[in-house]
């Protein structure tokens, strides 16, 4: 038990440990959404005009929508015309060539983050950093080690600048500007986010990792990640948030789409911990992400795992489309509310070949007055011959001011296909409780006890260090639910 | 909004028809049947882009015109005699095209207290009761079928028993469609009204007796259990397969009291039931089995709402379905636990066999939870005849066709076990037998 030397109550002492704010001039858009809006992000960043051209057809698009409202969720409406599009640091300008030159301050708060870049550099290999901080990938290590490989592992931006055809390729090809409101709002106005690509053959030595960072006041963030692995290749990626502490509500609305072709292999972990509001229900990240992945080959697997801990509004159901024959899709999910938090999030597996297998395992964890809802699709079609799906989703409840809501969607038209749901929603053991406090363990202590043993199937599912980390975050978030 | 307007006016033929003819009710009903009639054309028909209807489309509905059928249809006997279940003539109400029959039907003495006639016997006679009762548990602004049941309600039956009364004897409920009855609607309504430590169990039969055309019947049955009443109820849905049938059961419990509830579903073309429980004193209990063998290009979908809204309520709902040819199934069950429903115990179970590629399944199983000392599961799976329980039993020289029946019958029995009534099992599963090709002696 990671947690036993570092007692619950010096985490639950802690308000919101990321929390703060570091002051940097930045280069930010005028709040507003328009086609000049657009065409000053695409100017700034210096895009092709095809890229230009799929934006306004996204935007044209966007305007059309109404933002949906089926999800489990009641939040404000976003004011999408106070949101700034676009915020750079101005060091930016300057293009530093090497971690010296990056503004000290950033390096402080990379620090403060528990990303210690210089040490990481130091500490061999194991983790490659693409920091996002603010839209802009400021610094990105090992570049140079997976270069050898022929992975490319670079920001967004810079791969539209290099790898335009590869871009170009892929980039739509999962998730459609037409697919939702806000994938079509993504895709008009994303600024930054991550590309990585791994050549035919490369098992990608190291874990890929992006921290995702939120600072700017007023900056909605629009990160678009593209993964695609070609045959026979392997990656693992990982994908962690932290946010400063603030009272407005910040939209974050992500796409990241995976391409698996032939044999090939891609991990995708995500903790997530950004700021869920105070004890009210003020403040809070409100978090629209679309997550797809696409089994194009034969024999292919896409694999999520996530810890969904922070953030006041999550709506997420990172996807697969198991195209290809044999091919295998995972869904690993830990999703924990506290407070006035919300989350309706699950997954959407959509059998298409032959010999496709699903997994789905979720946890939710409901605490305080939040509301912890999972949904999902298994679809399995007429073509797909022995598909094979299994979906077991748990919820725990803690206290009796919070819901916990399972929607579970089944749609088969397969005789082959074998297709199996279970769910079960339990309170805590108070015996188990008891147990453990008879042997001399605190109330919390046990209670932390018990929900990582309650997420053990998904926690196993993590990268070492994310395991670690996301057993923290499952103490911290709940501190005090039990009493 | 001419789109809505088209549906309102569909059966607004209909309204004005019948309007002259329930002239005489009482201002209260009129009212109602008005505000159920206003209300329709303002909600139209449900579409698929409502969540609610998403996977079952009124299609056939929209594109058929309906007329009001006219009393004293002619049935035989042996209809009669092919439909009801031996041992349960006692007390049988024949309806034939929505409209009570009153030669074929027959009602023996009743034990004190039970009060069993037609609905529009009862608005006449019960009209307190009916007034307190009818409407209590729907909501005519929000479901456009409740609203045209409203709007058009003919008949049904009404059951009331009076506290600590036992309605010993099963009761059974025909309701035919004659071959007159091609093209008509049928708005049923049902009242039964079980006062403290009452019993009843009764039996509904839908069916088709002479007619492969289009009908449409719509079913409100509202069931009223009182403290520690108890109620058994089945469904056997026979209809025609070009039939649309479309039921809403209301179950409204006080603390204590059980209903077991069964439907079986054989017939239809385009069937829907709607199950609403309001489980609202403690410790009562839900019981509710479904089971449905299709073939050709049926669809039945079972939609169920399940409120749990005091403590120590256990509520079972375990749905089975065979599905052959191109038929399709559509389950959605919600359990909502409110918060004051501590030491729940839900159970939601939809299970269902595919014998087909082109046979379809749409389940969504849901649970909706606000209490924390619950212990709610659900489940549901969609799969095949194992093959190699099928290869065991061939291999003992079971002929391959047999094998299948076996297999298909042990997987529905865990509904067909619960029929308590001996005489429905048998015809439940007679027809199980018939639809799998072997002899009901087999």
């Amino acid at each position: 038990m990671t947690t036993a030397t570092q007692t619950i109550e010096q985490l639950a002492g802690q308000k919101y440990k990321y929390g703060f704010y570091t002051d940097i001039e930045s280069d930010t858009a005028p709040a507003g959404l328009s086609e000049e809006t657009i065409a000053f992000i695409s100017h700034k960043k210096n895009e092709p005009d095809w890229l230009l051209e799929m934006r306004l057809k996204a935007y044209r698009h966007f305007i059309t929508l109404t933002e949906p409202n089926w999800a489990k969720l009641s939040c404000k409406p976003i004011d999408l015309h106070s949101i700034s599009y676009y915020s750079a640091p101005k060091s930016k300008a300057d293009g530093p060539k090497t971690l010296d030159e990056v503004d000290p301050k950033l390096l402080e708060t990379y620090e403060k983050l528990g990303i210690p870049l210089n040490e990481q550099k130091v500490l061999a290999g194991v983790v490659a950093v693409d920091a996002v901080f603010d839209s802009v990938s400021v610094a990105t290590t090992f570049k140079g080690k997976l270069k050898e490989l022929g992975v490319i592992f670079c920001s967004f931006s810079e791969a539209v600048q290099e790898y335009p055809d590869l871009v170009r390729k892929y980039m739509g090809s999962v998730v459609p500007h037409t697919d939702n409101y806000f994938a079509a709002l993504n895709s008009a106005v994303f600024t930054d986010g991550s590309f990585v690509f791994v050549p035919k053959g490369v098992k990608c030595p190291m874990e890929l990792s992006t921290y995702f960072r939120i600072n700017e006041m007023n900056t909605g963030q629009f990160e678009r990640t593209l993964i695609v692995a070609e045959e026979g290749a392997t990656v693992s990626y990982l994908e962690g948030c932290t946010a400063p502490m603030r009272d407005e509500n910040q939209m974050h609305a992500a796409v990241v789409e995976l391409v698996a072709l032939e044999r090939a292999n891609i991990k995708y972990s995500t903790v997530q911990n950004w700021y869920p509001g105070d004890e009210e229900g003020r403040g809070g990240i409100y978090n629209f992400v679309t997550k797809r992945g696409i089994c194009k080959g034969n024999d292919s697997k896409i694999s999520w795992t996530q810890v969904e801990t922070g953030s006041a509004v999550t709506w997420k159901y990172p996807s697969v489309i198991l195209r290809g024959d044999r091919s295998v899709g995972e869904f690993y999910s830990v999703a924990v509310t506290n407070n006035c938090q919300q989350a309706d999030t699950g997954t959407k597996m959509i059998h298409i070949g032959k010999d496709t297998r699903s997994n789905i395992v979720s946890k939710g964890i409901s605490a305080g007055r939040s509301n912890n809802s999972y949904r999902g699709l298994v679809q399995v079609n007429r073509g797909a011959s022995n598909a094979r799906n299994y979906t077991q989703c748990d919820s725990m409840l803690m206290g009796n001011s919070c819901g916990a809501h399972t929607f579970p969607y089944i749609d088969v038209r397969n005789q082959t296909g074998k297709v199996e749901h279970e769910a079960t929603t339990t309170k805590i053991g108070e015996d188990q409780i008891f147990y453990l406090q008879s042997r001399g363990i605190s109330d919390e202590d046990a209670v932390a006890m018990i929900v990582n043993g309650f997420c053990r199937e998904v926690l196993a599912e993590l990268p070492m260090e994310f395991a670690v980390e996301a057993q923290k975050l499952l103490s911290i978030s709940l501190e005090g639910s039990v009493g | 909004m001419t789109d809505v307007l088209t549906k309102a006016e569909k059966f607004s033929g209909l309204f004005e028809q019948l309007r002259a003819a329930t002239a005489g009710e009482p201002q209260w009903l009129t009212e109602r049947r008005t505000r159920g009639f206003d209300s329709f054309a303002e909600l139209g028909l449900p579409t698929q882009a409502m969540e609610e209807w998403r996977f079952t489309s009124l299609k056939p509905l929209q594109e058929t015109e309906f007329t009001l059928a006219a009393p004293g249809a002619p049935v035989a006997q042996e209809v009669i005699d092919c439909y009801s279940y031996a041992g349960l003539e006692k007390h049988q109400l024949v309806f034939v095209d929505g409209i009570y029959h009153s030669e074929l039907s027959s009602i023996a003495k009743l034990p004190k207290g039970v009060t069993l006639m037609p609905l529009r016997q009862a608005i006449v006679e019960k009209e307190d009761l009916v007034r307190q009762y009818l409407g209590r548990e729907t909501n005519p602004d929000k479901h456009a079928f409740t609203a045209l049941n409203d709007a058009l309600m003919q008949d049904g039956v009404f059951l009331h028993v009076a506290a600590g009364a036992v309605a010993e004897e099963p009761i059974q409920l025909l309701f035919l469609t004659s071959e007159r009855g091609a093209g008509t609607a049928a708005n049923l309504r049902n009242l039964v009204i079980l006062e403290e430590s009452a019993e009843a169990s009764f039996v509904e039969t839908h069916a088709a007796a002479g007619t492969d055309a289009v009908y449409f019947t719509n079913a409100i049955t509202e069931f009223f259990s009182a403290k520690n009443a108890k109620v058994d109820h089945y469904v056997i849905q026979r209809e025609s397969t070009s039939a649309i049938h479309i039921s809403s059961f209301h179950a409204y419990q006080e603390r204590d009291s059980v209903v077991r509830s069964h439907t079986i579903d054989f017939g239809g073309g385009l069937v829907r039931h709607n199950l609403w429980g309001r489980l609202d004193g403690d410790a009562c209990e839900a019981i509710l089995n479904g089971l449905y063998m299709l073939r050709g290009n049926q669809h039945v979908d079972n939609f169920m709402w399940v409120e749990h809204m005091k403590e120590h309520i256990p509520s079972h709902e375990l749905y089975k379905g065979i599905l052959d040819d191109s038929s399709s199934a559509v389950f959605s069950g919600r359990i909502y636990v409110h918060r004051e429903a501590q030491k729940t115990d839900a159970k939601q179970t939809n299970q269902n066999l595919l014998l087909t590629d082109t046979a379809k399944v749409n389940t969504k199983p849901q649970l909706e939870i606000y209490a924390d000392d619950v212990k709610c599961t659900h489940g549901a799976t969609i799969g095949q005849l194992d093959p190699q329980a099928q290869f065991y039993l061939e291999s003992r020289g079971v002929p391959r066709n047999a094998a299948r029946a076996l297999l298909v019958k042990a997987f529905a029995s865990d509904i067909t076990e619960r029929i308590r009534l001996e005489s429905v099992r048998n015809t439940v599963e007679n027809l199980l037998n018939e639809r799998l090709g072997q002899d009901p002696e087999s």
